[in-house]
């Protein structure tokens, strides 16, 4: 066991693409933690779809000894954090495991707004901050200016901020030196009660449950009983280990170290990220501080394409949710799309990593309705109801006011796009609360806004109006009351249930034309005319018809074109499959969620 | 056998007839110039490999080892950019019995006094024209260098070599046809007095000149709409002047059906030489080099590919080529538990069930696709 004051544990902070898996992939080179044989780009990011998306979407930690150049050896714990708004729980529970973070913002780029705010969730827990300007070599690398940012952002001196370059190296034995002098080494009892915080938890096929753990105080040894604080659940601690990165079973961790332990848990909803790992014979009095329920912000419903896929589906979730304990399900039943679930998750892109997941690991074809969020329904009789589906608002005339969530949303942005960022934010129902210039060339703007109007298109349209330049975040900030309506969508005279949305009162006019002009262009027209129509309440607002096709035969078809024309006839015959039929209307897969990206 | 052949284009005792006829086709890659909506393996600028062409083919043909067959068809390409010579030789060298159909696809620009002769001494008893179209205007956007004048001299040239057997070839949805134009070019072709007409929807095939303009915004692709009208102008004058639709593009007067077509849409046996010929032999489909000069390398010895028609294949062709007829398919040879299908079709007007037989409606040969897609998309597949 090391001696505390020769252990580091830090994290990263970053915006995607500032080249925090390169630093990475260098830190672990350098230190010789890793060999050349097993060294391969982004060795932390192990899903395929972190790789594809360049995001890390699950921690992982990493053991790295280093010898520094005075001969002294230390154990540097790597603690890597998700990099999206939609696990700033998780990326807080990570920052609680470390007692200092590198801040690495690309030279050329400046700070982001969510950089930003991970930063000050790490000064706010007492982090030692080192900021680090990646990507000198570059042409367009501007240190001074974001130098001067980060400075007036995060009052830290100039002359602490250490300049690098992940891509070649240069720079990056600095920062390792910066890591053992800067960043505080952890501190806390061994012979006391056992406190260890879980900071993340994932399912393994082979092994069940494998928890990121990191020892505030006591000690936690192999083969003994561990209880977790908040489920109450208690297993023996199989095995325990530290990653180097790959798992290596040790018999015991102390305070200030970070490792992993496997308990025979078959769930991660028994290991919940943030929850306290104590000993089930001689337990803490208290768990750390800081824990909560995961809480799903955006919800849809997912239905298979085929409704005999409906079994499936349920394992297929069920074996999902045992690796992600946030996200959440429960069955529905749709007219229009049969039965499904009503899913939860923490965000947008939460939600697209699950639908992908469904679809690349279990083979599952779905049909994505579009999100919603969690709307309150204040009845007259003075009672209160969850409203998670459009179709589930109760009728004007039971209501007393509905009242939706709101966010404040952070956005920074160079000055020269703050009005069509503001106008963006207006046309969105925003409310605009504070508003300073970082720079002269960038500003701060912080807006309430209903979480509804961000939750389709608004980072999309937000970065379209700024060629890509503006950052975004955001959190939670209360319920409130709004005039709202549900606009419904009828095919061929049915209403869909599954097109349903809840509109502010004064843009359902717009949104219903809008509406039923994007499902024109989205459902292929087929033997019969189908009129398309938007109404509030029975009134129809908009309509519009996708005339019957009268014709698709090939012209020709001789001896010489058999093979081939059977190819373009069988690839039309796989694109029906991928449609719903919806009364006497094929509507193709993705047409709940296209519709809704309406350009506002 | 040509007594005993039933002559009502749409029956399906022709159909089945046809469909259990041996035949050869011929191909023949030159043109003069390419037109910008061709897709076939068809070559300008490379007529001075005709004769050794001509050569090489007689020499796939005798080594096949096939001594004769009921149907054939010499097409292109331009076959009469031959001349009468190689064209004549050619013609002579397919091994086939006496009553056998031997169609000769031919440009009205190319078939000459001379051409017909040498076609008919060789043995051509049919010759089909590339037409496409009566008006100058609209030949000019399909780059066809020929004007109508030319096409009454090819009907003349091959009247007067003595083959009486006709068909014109038509095309309408070219960029600035309209639709009087294209009633203009049905009435023009129907005044020629033909025992067989063709009337194809231009389609933009990828990789194709006129693929090109449209995708760089130069012209516009027929819409199905206005191409949907013109398919039903064309089957209403074509009924009045006494034709009968026996396939989506096919209309032909008693006795005039072309059968070496009806054989492929029966799924037929035939053997194909020259480059870029397919062949359907034996449960297998199998095809040349396209490209005259590794064709002429290997003649023919290797495949450039081949495919084994399985079951399911076997079950995609019957339907999606059998459903092409006017005869249709019989409901016994249908995939099993396409009834819904069926009945689906039939409310929707696109079929019509009778006689055992599943048969396309007005409607229903404009949207063969969704007929086909539909009867195939059932529970198994099999028959």
């Amino acid at each position: 066991m090391p001696r505390t004051e020769r252990i580091r544990n830090f994290s990263i902070i970053a915006h995607i693409d500032h080249g925090k898996s390169t630093l990475a992939d260098r830190l672990l080179e350098i230190t010789g933690a890793i060999s050349e044989r097993d060294m391969r780009d982004q060795v932390l990011d192990t899903m395929d779809l972190e790789r594809e998306r360049g995001i890390t979407i699950k921690a992982q930690t990493v053991r790295i000894p280093y010898t520094s150049p005075d001969g002294r050896e230390y154990i540097l714990n790597l603690i890597d954090t998700p990099g999206h708004v939609d696990f700033s729980y998780e990326v807080s529970k990570s920052l609680d495991a470390c007692e200092g973070a590198l801040l690495l913002v690309d030279a050329a780029q400046g700070i982001e707004a969510q950089t930003l705010a991970n930063s000050y969730l790490a000064v706010g827990a007492g982090l030692e901050i080192v900021p680090v300007l990646n990507k000198i070599d570059l042409p367009a690398a501007d240190p001074e200016t974001a130098a001067a940012e980060i400075s007036g952002l995060l009052g830290i001196d100039t002359s602490q901020i250490l300049l690098a370059s992940a891509k070649t190296g240069e720079g990056v034995p600095e920062i390792l030196e910066a890591i053992v002098e800067r960043i505080p080494s952890p501190s806390g009892e061994a012979n006391v009660a056992l406190r260890a915080l879980i900071f993340d938890s994932y399912y393994d096929q082979y092994r069940g449950v494998i928890s990121s753990i990191r020892v505030v105080e006591g000690e936690l040894r192999s083969g003994i009983r561990v209880k977790m604080m908040a489920t109450g659940a208690s297993h023996e601690a199989e095995e325990i280990g530290v990653l180097t990165p790959a798992m290596t079973p040790v018999k015991s961790i102390g305070p200030g170290e970070v490792g992993y332990l496997i308990a025979g848990i078959k769930d991660v909803s028994q290991a919940k990220v943030g929850d306290t790992v104590t000993l089930a014979e001689n337990p803490a009095s208290a768990p750390l501080p800081g824990y909560q329920e995961p809480k799903p912000m955006v919800f849809c419903g997912l239905y298979p394409i085929d409704g005999g896929d409906y079994p499936e589906l349920r394992v297929s979730l069920e074996k999902l949710s045992l690796n992600d304990a946030s996200f959440t399900y429960e069955p529905e039943t749709s007219k229009a799309l049969g039965f499904g679930f009503r899913c939860g998750f923490l965000g947008l892109l939460h939600m697209e990593i699950v639908k992908e997941r469904l679809e690349r690991e279990y083979g599952m074809a779905l049909v994505t309705t579009a999100p919603t969020v969690e709307y309150r329904a204040v009845m007259r009789n003075g009672d209160t109801r969850v409203v998670r589906t459009p179709t589930d608002l109760p009728s004007s005339g039971e209501l007393d006011a509905v009242e939706e969530p709101m966010v404040r949303a952070t956005i920074l942005t160079p000055s020269e796009y703050l009005g069509p960022v503001m106008e963006l934010c207006q046309a969105r129902r925003g409310e605009q609360e504070r508003l300073e210039y970082l720079s002269q060339a960038r500003v701060e703007i912080v807006y309430r806004l209903p979480l509804a109007e961000i939750v389709v298109d608004f980072f999309d349209a937000l970065k379209s109006r700024t060629r890509g330049y503006a950052s975004l975040d955001y959190e939670p900030a209360g319920h409130e009351a709004a005039n709202l309506v549900r606009v419904d969508v009828l095919l061929a005279g049915d209403p869909v249930d599954a097109f349903s949305s809840i509109v502010h009162r004064e843009k359902a006019y717009a949104y219903g034309k809008a509406m039923v002009s994007k499902l024109r262009e989205l459902i292929p027209r087929q033997l019969f005319d189908i009129a398309i129509q938007a109404a509030i309440g029975g009134r129809v607002i908009a309509r519009e018809t996708v005339k019957a096709k009268r014709k698709d035969v090939l012209a020709k078809c001789y001896g010489g074109d058999v093979s081939r024309k059977r190819k373009l006839l069988e690839r039309q015959k796989e694109g029906r499959k991928r449609m719903k039929q919806i009364g006497s209307v094929e509507v193709p897969q993705d047409a709940f969620i296209s519709a809704l990206r309406i350009d506002s | 056998m040509i007594a005993t052949t039933p002559v009502h284009p749409d029956a399906p005792e022709l159909a089945d007839y046809c469909a259990g006829l041996f035949g050869i086709y011929v191909h023949v890659p030159f043109c003069t110039a390419k037109c910008g909506y061709c897709d076939f393996a068809s070559f300008d600028g490379m007529s001075d490999l005709a004769g050794t062409y001509v050569e090489g083919l007689c020499q796939e043909v005798s080594k096949s080892g096939i001594s004769s067959c009921d149907t054939v068809f010499v097409g292109g390409g331009t076959p009469t950019s031959l001349g009468p010579d190689l064209l004549g030789k050619l013609i002579a060298a397919i091994p086939r019995s006496d009553e056998a159909e031997v169609t000769v696809e031919a440009n009205p620009e190319s078939l000459t006094a001379d051409v017909a002769i040498a076609a008919a001494a060789a043995g051509a008893n049919r010759i089909s024209i590339g037409m496409q179209s009566a008006l100058p205007h609209v030949l000019k956007s399909l780059g066809r260098r020929h004007n109508f004048g030319a096409v009454a001299a090819a009907v003349d040239a091959a009247r007067g070599a003595g083959i009486g057997r006709l068909n014109l070839d038509l095309i309408y949805g070219a960029p600035g046809e309209a639709l009087a134009d294209w009633r203009q070019s049905l009435d023009a072709a129907i005044a020629l007095d033909p025992g067989h007409i063709s009337a194809y929807s231009l389609t933009v095939e990828a990789g194709t000149k006129l693929w090109r303009q449209v995708r760089d915004g130069h012209c516009r692709a027929p819409d199905d709409d206005s191409q949907a009208e013109k398919m039903s102008v064309a089957a209403e004058i074509l009924a009045n002047a006494g034709y009968v639709r026996y396939e989506v593009s096919a209309w032909a007067k008693p006795g005039e059906a072309c059968r070496h077509n009806l054989m492929y849409w029966g799924g037929g046996e035939y053997r194909g030489f020259g480059s870029g010929a397919h062949s359907h032999i034996g449960g297998t489909r199998f095809w040349n080099h396209r490209d005259p000069r590794s064709y002429l390398s290997d003649l023919g010895v290797l495949s450039a590919g081949s495919e084994r028609i399985t079951s399911e294949i076997e079950v995609f062709d019957r339907v999606s080529l059998g459903m092409r007829r006017a005869a249709g398919v019989s409901i016994s040879e249908l995939p099993r538990g396409c009834e819904g299908a069926i009945d689906f079709l039939s409310g929707a007007g696109l079929v019509l069930a009778t006689d055992g037989r599943l048969r396309p409606t007005a409607k229903g040969f404009a949207l063969g696709n969704e007929i086909v897609i539909r009867l195939l998309s059932v529970a198994g597949s099999e028959c």
